[in-house]
């Protein structure tokens, strides 16, 4: 093979590699990577009689819910008299129609146990999007405990580079994001900042994924934004 | 609006004045059972003419010492008969709810597809245990039952809101509580796994 076969062999072969990358996560493949909550942040909130983790999973696949397979710290918690329903449709109707991967909410509302699924909603750029995942009593659409009332909750990341060549497809920014839809919902709903502590401050990081494919920038204080729906 | 009420306490002074003043009454410091210790004696109604939010509200007393919660868990048991806006109804999702002094206390939803699926369905998140959920044609009663919130009781006068939140389409047309409904007392709160 002289010097030109192989190089444009070496070409075609990368090409076809990253084609592969390309539709392997169009696809949904791989499965969505898991990360790891920093230290011992991931654990059980109590609320009255209501619980739940602070962090949402990859996978529902683990019972109890690990620390190594989240995917981010939850950021924002819907009072009074929210539904996902009413949260999500004010997204969908205002600049939030696309949606992205399941990912997994533990909670415990009714007196059991359950996971809680939501693909989110985030923007429609082709590059780089704002990404809000909902969770609640899946039973009901909306969780109750007389502290809060009829509450959801929420986790916020950024998404980064998800268009072609989809090289750093980078994601987080979890502090960042809770700041962007606070600012989105205060058209309707009255908000407290930094409000509601969740214990789940990650100090900013960067954790590779595989073969740094991906990273998550993790960057969150332990207070999650309190948003009064009415 | 005035809402006339009785009451189911051991103060039985009390239960004379309440009968003749209504609302203003104050159960005072009257010593609180467990059970339905307010019993609601006429109805509480909301028309929803269309897109957007109706309510009605009233006043009940409860004891001057009543708070929420250590040992003293006030809830409602209440009837509320619904009635669809149209046969069939169309597409949308509204909600009734409840709030006392303010806050939310109940919220049921009632959702219809619209198109030839013509049913409404409902389904309520409270906490007591067993399924809330069901769906009608043109008119229900739902039983819904839950405690109420933390700083959604207190002493004397509070305030009942009933409201229609036809913020995603126009399925209902009117909501009432009927007579016979309740505020409860329990001491503790329905079960829960620990």
């Amino acid at each position: 093979m002289n010097r030109t076969t192989s190089l444009t062999f070496a070409v075609v072969a990368a090409a076809g590699a990253l084609l592969g990358l390309v539709l392997a996560r169009s696809a949904g493949w791989p499965a969505a990577q898991a990360w790891e909550a920093s230290g011992d942040k991931f654990r059980v909130i109590e609320v009255g009689t209501d619980k739940f983790y602070n962090y949402d999973n990859t996978t529902k696949d683990n019972l109890p819910p690990q620390g190594d397979e989240v995917d981010n710290a939850l950021t924002m918690v819907f009072i009074d008299n929210a539904t996902s329903v009413k949260v999500r449709n004010k997204l969908t109707s205002n600049g939030y129609p696309d949606s992205g991967g399941n990912m997994h909410e533990r909670l415990n509302d009714e007196g059991s146990w359950a996971w809680d699924s939501d693909a989110g909603r985030k923007g429609s750029d082709t590059c780089d999007n704002y990404h809000i995942r909902i969770y609640a009593d899946p039973a009901d659409g909306d969780s109750y405990t007389p502290a809060w009332g009829y509450y959801v909750l929420a986790s916020t990341h950024k998404d980064e580079n998800e268009c072609f060549p989809f090289n750093n497809q980078n994601f987080g920014w979890g502090e960042q994001s809770e700041d962007h839809f606070e600012d989105f919902f205060d058209q309707w709903y009255s908000t407290n900042v930094d409000y509601i502590n969740l214990y789940n401050n990650e100090p900013y990081r960067e954790e590779c994924g595989t073969a740094c494919f991906t990273e998550h920038f993790w960057d969150n204080n332990n207070l999650a934004t309190r948003l009064f729906v009415p | 609006m005035s809402w006339r009420f009785g009451a189911l306490t051991r103060a039985a002074g009390c239960l004379a004045v309440i009968a003749a003043l209504g609302p203003a009454c104050s159960a005072g410091d009257a010593p609180t059972t467990s059970g339905r210790v307010f019993v609601f004696e006429s109805e509480l109604p909301v028309a929803a003419p269309g897109i957007g939010r109706s309510a009605a509200s009233a006043t009940f007393a409860l004891p001057d010492h009543a708070t929420q919660g250590d040992g003293e868990w006030y809830g409602v048991d209440l009837i509320i008969a619904v009635t669809a806006a149209v046969w069939p109804p169309p597409a949308g999702v509204n909600y009734v709810t409840l709030a006392t002094n303010g806050l939310t206390a109940a919220q049921i939803e009632f959702a219809a597809p619209g198109g030839d699926r013509n049913l409404v369905t409902w389904r309520a998140n409270d906490m007591f245990p067993g399924a809330s959920h069901g769906l009608f044609a043109s008119s229900t009663l739902v039983r819904f039952r839950n405690i109420l919130r933390l700083g959604g009781v207190k002493g004397g006068a509070n305030e009942i809101t009933l409201r229609i939140e036809q913020d995603l389409g126009h399925v209902l047309t009117s909501a009432r509580i009927l007579a016979g409904s309740a505020v409860t007392l329990q001491e503790t709160l329905p079960g829960r796994d620990q």
